[in-house]
């Protein structure tokens, strides 16, 4: 059955997670398309031909505008997701549709793991969508930037030659710095991306369940208990984070690889706290579904 | 085992003033179409959404072939809201792959014969149809099913008096003769002819579960009419 309830999952979600993600590719080419105005070929110091050239152009604030929009986009989109999935999730759960979900004969555990992995997956489909457009950004500024006929492997062969550094001399440099291990750091950041789905998704998920807990007002009360939620997790990592801190400064002398090991340290304390809130969160809309389902 | 539903000492409180169900104690058996019966307010849906897990019992248990609400009994019982329970946006033939998926006891084949008499396009999108194609199509997926219970909320509220016919006669013809039909209805007098048995609920208690030929028989009244004279205002 959970095989089932996946595909089907999948089937009512992945027309709106593909829509968002050609938003996403739509707005990257608006942004590769702004960086075709002349005004940005100006930033190139050297180029004289450029700079005497430039002023005020309908072309230059049509540029500036499109990259505004991009921005705007950029928030909205994860927002948009995580917006829908919060929505479908109440709507198939704790409204008519709730009628259909549970009295399908499959487990509410298996309802709620089916939930939880397909949304926490489109977050991070989304999320590594925002990272992609981004960097294909940051290289169309680069590129647009450049003089005509300059290519980027000529820009980072002249960047070697005039810092005396290529890429793999600047990872080394972040390690010995920071005492942290470059290929540790990508994991972490990839095991902190899936953690922090799936923590945004129970998050949500927890507070539409705790909502359901009050027999009038639930969406309100799921709104407020999102903030509520939002607010102590806040607190309570700021403390955590707050202890872990002073114990650094009071015990530790002007060791090279401090400020790795303490940010070594804030990482896991990160790690551990999404997941302990993401599991508690899990474990509050489980126990709602299993021992408090009232549907209206 | 005779028994199908097993209900003892079931109370359902929203609130500390709100009794919707009030210790209801109660055994129905196989076979039989059974009228859930009372006026608004009197509690039905409620006992209804707790036999199908959608509700939890503030106290006491229900039981159906022997088993505490779950999966388990969730397999063995159809259920028919009374709302639209389907997503608009899908069309009648995935709505039909998804009952297949899920309902082991689903017969797609059963479930295309009637809509064909129904004149009901499966690749319509629920959305498309009119109220009443909606409801048809909701009990032509419940009665496509070889269940142990039916558990009908209503369905017949809403629908013209030629559709009502060929609801009950959807219901009659299409249910396991093992089985047992509970319908919940204020529409007594359309059902009366096929029913055996009744509940009558009033205030969420139990005030009255006998079969209709005992109603006839004792009282010399229909069940429409004895209905009357006991729900009085």
């Amino acid at each position: 059955m959970l095989g089932k309830l996946l595909k089907h999952e999948w089937k009512s979600t992945y027309k709106t997670g593909c829509l968002m993600l050609v938003v996403l590719v739509g707005i990257t080419f608006l942004g590769w398309l702004a960086f075709r105005s002349p005004m940005w070929q100006t930033l190139y110091d050297d180029n004289a031909y450029y700079r005497e050239n430039f002023g005020f152009s309908v072309l230059n604030l049509v540029s500036v505008f499109t990259l505004l929009f991009y921005l705007v986009m950029l928030v909205a989109v994860p927002i948009g997701i995580l917006a829908y999935l919060g929505v479908r999730f109440y709507k198939t759960m704790y409204t008519d549709e709730g009628y259909l979900t549970h009295t399908l004969p499959v487990k509410e555990g298996q309802l709620m793991i089916v939930k939880t992995l397909i949304s926490s997956l489109w977050v991070l489909i989304i999320f590594l969508g925002v990272c992609l457009s981004v960097f294909a950004l940051m290289m169309f500024l680069i590129s647009a930037t450049l003089p005509p006929g300059y290519t980027l492997d000529e820009f980072w062969e002249e960047f070697e030659q005039v810092y005396g550094m290529g890429m793999r001399d600047v990872v080394n440099m972040f390690e010995s710095e920071l005492g942290i291990s470059f290929r540790a750091y990508f994991i972490y950041i990839i095991i902190s991306m899936i953690l922090g789905a799936f923590t945004s998704i129970m998050t949500l998920f927890g507070a539409i369940s705790m909502g359901q807990l009050f027999t009038k007002h639930r969406v309100l009360m799921a709104i407020v208990s999102y903030i509520l939620v939002k607010i102590v997790m806040g607190i309570l990592g700021s403390v955590v984070k707050g202890f872990v801190t002073y114990s650094y400064v009071s015990n530790h002398n002007d060791s090279p690889t401090l400020m790795g090991s303490y940010l070594n340290t804030n990482s896991i304390i990160t790690l551990v706290l999404n997941l302990i809130f993401a599991v508690l969160l899990y474990w509050v809309s489980y126990l709602v579904n299993t021992k408090k389902l009232n549907l209206e | 085992m005779s028994e199908l539903v097993e209900l003892v000492g079931v109370t359902k409180a929203y609130d500390a003033k709100n009794l919707a169900v009030n210790n209801i104690t109660l055994t129905l058996p196989r076979g039989k179409i059974i009228g859930l019966l009372g006026p608004n307010g009197s509690g039905k849906t409620t006992l209804i959404k707790m036999m199908n897990g959608l509700l939890t019992p503030s106290q006491g248990s229900i039981r159906i072939n022997g088993q505490y609400v779950g999966t388990e009994t969730k397999a063995h019982v159809a259920y028919l809201p009374d709302r639209t329970y389907l997503s608009g946006g899908k069309k009648i033939s995935q709505i039909l792959d998804f009952f297949c998926d899920f309902y082991a006891d689903f017969s797609k084949e059963k479930a295309m014969d009637m809509l064909h008499s129904l004149n009901i396009d499966p690749s319509a999108r629920l959305k498309t149809l009119s109220k009443g194609n909606k409801e048809k199509v909701q009990l032509i997926l419940v009665m496509s099913r070889s269940a142990d219970l039916y558990v009908l909320d209503e369905p017949i509220a809403g629908v013209d008096p030629a559709a009502r016919d060929y609801i009950l006669r959807t219901i009659i013809n299409n249910y396991n003769q093992n089985a047992t039909v509970i319908i919940s209805t204020h529409l007594i007098g359309d059902i009366e002819q096929v029913l055996d048995e009744v509940i009558f609920m009033r205030y969420g208690h139990l005030v009255l579960y006998t079969s209709v030929d005992n109603i006839r028989e004792q009282h010399g009244k229909s069940v429409d009419a004895y209905f009357r004279e006991v729900f009085a205002c």
